[in-house]
């Protein structure tokens, strides 16, 4: 995946959850004020606010999408690269953080600058493999 | 290869998101404003298309039983028509607010963090 998907990915699953959340709290406010037989106005009212509330809430929770910073595209391969680190480190604790701070930070650069994620496990290891190789050397 | 304490702070920059920024300019700004917009454009014609499902459904479910008693089809749809436009126009809404709220928390958190 490249980033710029990531991002598009991102962005909407926010909107989905946003909107999904919003229009889940207007219906919950007009059956609620419906059974408490309100005027119009006062239904209304009350759906704005729980559409302005639901909708808050959900994007207040968000973060920057991941093209601010690529950890969140990185740390599920975090398994991976210390993997590879560990293969190439050969049991030296020093030389095993090094690789994976070179790895990380290799693999960001790549990605930013429009790599593609491999999809499979196996070409991904393959990726870190050669960033590790570059980095070892 | 052995290798001093000093190399391990660039275990930082691999996973701290303050260090890790990319540079982040007008374009990557507005990039990502068009984005929020496009997306929630892309939500709104999904929910109406599921709204037209529905309706579809319904529909094919009146005409099927339109004898049964109990399905006064004619009346429903009525009501459908009638509450169709308001209840577009409130999903709208929703939608609206909701870009805009993201577009805003995106812009304080792109200054802010």
């Amino acid at each position: 995946m490249r980033v710029w998907q990531a991002d598009l990915a991102f962005h909407f699953a926010n909107a989905a959850r946003a909107v999904g959340l919003g229009l889940a709290a207007v219906a919950w406010a007009s059956a609620l004020s419906n059974e408490a037989q309100q005027n119009p106005d006062i239904r209304t009212a009350v759906q704005v606010a729980a559409a302005i509330v639901g909708v808050a809430i959900s994007q207040f929770l968000t973060r920057l999408p991941p093209s601010a910073t690529v950890v969140d595209l990185l740390q599920p391969f975090e398994k991976d690269i210390l993997a590879v680190a560990r293969e190439y480190a050969r049991g030296d604790a020093e030389q095993m953080a090094f690789l994976v701070a070179r790895i990380a930070a290799r693999a960001a650069v790549h990605i930013r600058r429009g790599a593609v994620i491999p999809a499979r496990a196996a070409d991904r290891r393959a990726w870190l493999r050669a960033l590790a190789q570059v980095a070892a050397d | 290869m052995r290798l001093s304490l000093r190399t391990r702070p660039e275990l930082e920059i691999a996973w701290s998101p303050k260090r890790a920024r990319t540079r982040l300019s007008i374009w990557w700004l507005l990039r990502h404003l068009l984005s929020i917009g496009l997306m929630h454009a892309a939500v709104l014609l999904t929910v109406y298309f599921l709204l037209l499902l529905g309706d579809a459904l319904f529909t094919s479910y009146a005409i099927v039983l339109r004898d049964a008693v109990f399905v006064s089809y004619v009346a429903q749809l009525g009501w459908l028509q009638r509450m169709a436009s308001d209840i577009k126009a409130a999903i709208a809404c929703v939608v609206g607010l909701s870009a805009l709220l993201q577009m805003l928390l995106f812009l304080w958190r792109f200054f802010l963090d």
